[in-house]
């Protein structure tokens, strides 16, 4: 299997306060990666690295063996424009302005210079794959939460980048909506989409991901395909438990 | 009969009243976006000569500025310039700082994660600007822009302290000529029609771009 991302030593600070000490890790493509842990513990951080929405205090991200960040002391917002990852956001960020359809075609014209045909054609296709097509006239105010973020997902979808990302694409959302959010990205994960996946959906972690990643306090601490289910280390232990004590007092 | 002959005597004011308005309005509105973007600026020497430039043209009277702009190139190179140059260079100086922090509360009132997302699909900046925030600007700064729109068309009236004729001038020497109040009431109607006439055409405007949220 292909290996598509290579993160080397990643280093990030904010100010003087260490927030990712020294990550590794790497990813074949059309695998789903799940990265679990406690509030703080730098996931999202790390998401916004491969991004290139923060810059990186050392180390090395790799994409598909060409494409290279590294150290750079003040963030490039050039690099972030390349197209080799997309990124699902908790709170969605759609553009207001601009209808369901819109917003699925504008990065489409504008980044990928496709034709208004081309990119309407890809628009209606990717909205129903995730079952939307009805709302394509409708503006991002009009629509739930889980509407909203399948329409985020179309339009990472639309730009068909390397790598997408999630950042806890179902945190901001309520219980209700949350599993047509899901339902989706296990289809694009049926599918061999490669993505990340920062999520709190610890259940659903373990059904989709093909390799999981369990950080806490800025390191990686465990990771692999079993961390769920067979956790070696203690703190993995002692998160997890919290988890399964809380799904039984919710019983 | 009287009244009327004093309409049509305003009225022949009206004209650059209407001019320093417009002119003013059409280069100050685009400067304001350039300055409130450049005030935003990472680069701290731009920003700060931008705050600085906000902070004395909001801390002094207008008066002193167009009185200055008038006569500041006669005392230090000796040449004189146009009165109607020194009014719209002026009243552009003036309106741009106003206007530019309006335009940037609205800018810094649209959410980092638009932009971020933007960026992450593979968008410039410019693009995002263009396309993105400043369409949701113009929608959040129009209710705080009316009020500048509307306090231009009265200032237009201090063009006469370097002496260019405009309507309440006219208004004014009428009042003394007639010894009457009756002229600076009707100074006072035109100005009520143009802003009104503005508040109109906000309203629409605001009315137009209600289609989202």
């Amino acid at each position: 299997m292909k290996e598509i991302l290579k993160v080397e030593n990643l280093c990030k600070k904010f100010n003087k306060e260490i927030i990712l000490k020294d990550i590794s890790f790497s990813l074949n493509e059309g695998e789903t990666l799940c990265i679990i842990g406690p509030s703080g513990s730098g996931k999202s951080t790390l998401l916004r690295c491969i991004n290139n929405l923060e810059s990186i205090d050392n180390g090395k991200v790799i994409i598909d063996n060409n494409y290279l960040i590294s150290y750079v002391k003040k963030l490039n917002k050039k690099l972030a424009q390349n197209i080799n990852t997309t990124m699902v956001f908790q709170d969605f960020n759609l553009f207001p302005n601009m209808s369901v359809k819109e917003n699925i075609m504008f990065a489409q014209q504008k980044a990928l210079r496709r034709g208004k045909k081309e990119a309407e054609e890809i628009a209606i296709k990717m909205l129903k794959k995730i079952g939307l097509e009805e709302k394509q006239d409708f503006y991002p105010c009009n629509l739930s939460g889980g509407q909203k973020q399948r329409v985020a997902i179309a339009r990472c979808l639309a730009i068909n980048s390397k790598i997408l990302c999630m950042d806890e694409p179902t945190s901001a959302l309520d219980p209700e909506l949350v599993g047509e959010v899901l339902k989706v990205i296990k289809e694009l994960s049926k599918e061999n989409k490669t993505m990340i996946i920062v999520t709190h959906e610890i259940a659903f972690a373990k059904e989709i991901a093909d390799k999981i990643i369990f950080m806490d306090n800025g390191k990686i601490i465990e990771s692999g395909k079993d961390v769920i289910d067979n956790p070696k280390n203690e703190r993995t232990k002692a998160f997890l438990e919290r988890f399964n004590y809380n799904k039984e007092a919710k019983k | 009969m009287e009244i009327l002959n004093l309409c049509k005597i305003l009225f022949s004011g009206l004209g650059t009243t209407l001019i320093i308005f417009c002119i003013t309005l059409f280069i100050s509105v685009p400067l304001g976006v350039v300055v409130a973007i450049l005030r935003n600026s990472k680069n701290k020497i731009i920003s700060r000569i931008i705050a600085l430039y906000i902070l004395i043209i909001r801390g002094t009277p207008m008066i002193l500025q167009i009185i200055f702009v008038y006569f500041a190139p006669y005392y230090i190179f000796r040449i004189y310039i146009d009165r109607f140059l020194a009014i719209i260079v002026a009243f552009v100086i003036n309106y741009t700082a106003y206007f530019s922090e309006i335009f940037r509360s609205g800018i810094n009132s649209i959410p980092k994660g638009q932009s971020e997302a933007a960026c992450t699909l593979g968008l410039n900046m410019f693009q995002i600007y263009i396309y993105i925030i400043l369409p949701q600007v113009i929608k959040k700064v129009l209710p705080a822009s009316s009020n500048e729109v509307i306090s231009l068309v009265k200032t237009t009236s201090l063009a006469q302290t370097i002496g260019i004729v405009e309507m309440f001038s006219l208004a004014q020497k009428q009042a003394n000529y007639l010894f009457s109040i009756i002229p600076l009431i009707l100074a006072g109607g035109y100005y009520l029609i143009l802003v009104g006439i503005i508040s109109i055409a906000f309203n629409k405007a605001e009315k137009r771009l209600r289609y989202y949220n």
